[in-house]
């Protein structure tokens, strides 16, 4: 695990969140805010889970315990920011 | 989400041919026996259980609608047979069908179904259910599933109603895709250069070619060997990726203590179109290719199948033949029944016939009765699924009040011809008092291919102008 983003602010991790959705599910993401439901509004699906956590790994540059990850880690994009932070600080 | 089906030009009149269901009877050795049917779709995910697979997830309302696909078997079935579903259909849905003239199974309904889990799972916990299941065991009936799993077996087993297909363990062994790797090269039929991997070392072999592929501005693909077709897999588009794979998969390896794996690893083709084809292996080995058909993408979405798949000579030569070549390996190994099969063409204007085979039912084996019906010579029809967010139950009284004369309801007409209910509702019960996501299965019939694009948009409209829905 790096700790060269664990200063990165919410405000910026959220941006790179974004970008990685944008990554894995093309045009045409709805706008975004932390309330954003990943699988009921976003689109998210079963497969892209995976493609957006290697996403996030390579533009973090952290690598996440797999065997940890819940259901719940990608609820909504707040979850998902919560989840990463808490990973970065570990 | 949209399939194209049109029936067969006008020819001069033959004798007919035994219907679909007939013939599926006849192919797994139960002509006369009344048919208990069951709709356990992504059986995919039992033949996974305890496999090393990469991490996923799904969404409870993604599981709920999946779950109610179940409604499709009732489609499957004709008078004598029967059918468990999750909930009773919407009494106004079964009046439409029959209106139509479509005969349907006996339905029986489980006691306690759960949205997040599969009409199989309802049913063993239903004891009830188990003894009405047990009588009909005793009466001749045999168990059809939608594929066959371990639950569906233990069904089997608890009420003496024998399956009319293979086992659990052949069902699995020949849905791998190591399988398919395997039987295509050994068959010689053409496929994406790939490598199977049963253990971490095969794995890290394999992925080192598949590093030559992308030093070659190629791309290549890891997929599960039970993944549901196109989940379970993960395409790579750099190094970095194939050696995060291969960690995460060592490591999950090494701390389960079970060293095997089964994945493939292949090119990722570039394709001119997917083609998916069925074909019924009976028990005497003998095989009938039943359809082909095209997948239809819309900016670069997927959207279903089209039939007919609108091949040249050449390339339907190529299907009939892996279809006829695939048949007698599976017969060989054991297995009888229905077998679809994902292939693509290439951009040399060929085809590789086998992607992977899935020896299950599969969605367009649950239209074919229908089509038979309703899509005669000269007609053309769209089977799709209109993706629908509701905020409370939608009756199918009112669904028919808002399409008007857009359902289908002269057999001989134009109009959509609803083939599953259960999926507009599945998500009621996910988030109670929220809006819900479901989706509208049905097969357009027109008597043109203009007339049905026509409709398309007219019952798409017509969904988004009324409110009862809105498609995404």
């Amino acid at each position: 695990m790096s700790d060269t983003t664990t200063a990165l602010d919410r405000a910026s991790l959220v941006a790179v969140i974004g970008r990685a959705l944008g990554a894995v599910l093309g045009d045409g993401l709805p706008e975004l805010t932390e309330d954003s439901r990943l699988f009921d509004q976003v689109g998210l699906d079963s497969s892209g889970v995976f493609e957006l956590l290697m996403e996030l790994e390579e533009a973090l540059d952290i690598e996440l315990d797999t065997d940890h990850l819940e259901m719940s880690h990608f609820e909504t994009l707040r979850s998902l920011a919560d989840f990463l932070i808490t990973e970065m600080s570990a | 989400m949209t399939d194209s089906l049109t029936g067969p030009a006008a020819a001069p009149a033959a004798p007919p041919a035994p219907d679909f269901t007939q013939r599926l009877r006849t192919a797994v050795g139960a002509p006369d026996a009344p048919l208990v049917l069951l709709g356990n779709f992504e059986v995919e995910e039992q033949w996974a259980a305890g496999e090393h697979t990469l991490p996923r997830f799904s969404a409870d309302s993604g599981a709920a609608v999946v779950n109610r696909m179940d409604e499709f078997a009732l489609l499957l079935g004709r008078p004598g047979d029967h059918v468990v579903l999750k909930t009773a259909p919407d009494p106004a849905y079964l009046d439409y069908l029959t209106g139509l003239g479509v005969g349907l199974p006996e339905v029986h309904v489980v006691a306690g179904q759960r949205f997040d889990r599969t009409v199989t799972a309802d049913a063993l916990d239903d004891p009830a259910l188990l003894e009405r299941l047990s009588a009909l065991g005793a009466s001749g009936a045999r168990l059809l599933p939608h594929g066959t799993s371990r639950p569906e077996e233990l069904l089997a087993e608890r009420t003496g109603l024998p399956l009319a297909t293979p086992g659990a363990a052949r069902c699995k062994a020949v849905n791998s895709k190591v399988y398919s790797r395997r039987i295509a090269d050994e068959l010689g039929l053409r496929q994406p250069a790939g490598w199977t991997c049963e253990t971490v070392g095969e794995l890290a072999a394999a992925l080192e070619k598949a590093k030559g592929l992308l030093a070659e501005g190629r791309r290549a693909v890891v997929k599960e060997a039970y993944g549901v077709s196109g989940k379970g897999l993960v395409v790579l588009d750099g190094e970095r990726r194939a050696d995060r794979v291969l960690k995460m998969l060592s490591a999950k390896a090494e701390r389960s203590g079970r060293p095997d794996l089964a994945f493939v690893v292949e090119e990722w083709v570039d394709n001119r179109g997917d083609l998916n084809y069925q074909f019924t292996v009976a028990r005497d080995g003998s095989t009938h290719f039943d359809f082909v058909k095209r997948a239809l993408t819309e900016g670069g979405v997927h959207k279903g199948h089209r039939f007919p798949a609108d091949l040249t000579p050449g390339q339907l030569a190529d299907v009939t033949h892996a279809a006829a070549r695939l048949g007698e390996r599976l017969a060989a190994d054991g297995y009888y029944g229905v077998v679809g099969v994902d292939a693509i063409l290439t951009a040399d204007g060929g085809v590789h016939p086998v992607l992977e085979i899935n020896a299950r039912n599969n969605m367009s084996t649950y239209q074919t009765r229908l089509q038979e019906a309703f899509v005669g010579p000269g007609r053309a029809a769209l089977a799709r699924h209109y993706p629908v967010r509701l905020d409370g139950r939608l009756g199918f009284d009112r669904l028919r009040e808002l399409l008007g004369d857009l359902l289908l309801t002269d057999p001989a007409g134009s109009g959509l011809l609803v083939n599953n209910f259960a999926t507009v509702n599945a998500g009621l019960d996910v988030r109670p008092g929220e809006p819900f996501d479901g989706r509208l299965y049905g097969i357009v019939v027109a008597g043109s291919a203009a007339e049905l694009d026509d409709l398309d948009e007219r019952l798409t409209a017509r969904l988004q102008a009324l409110g009862a829905a809105h498609v995404h």
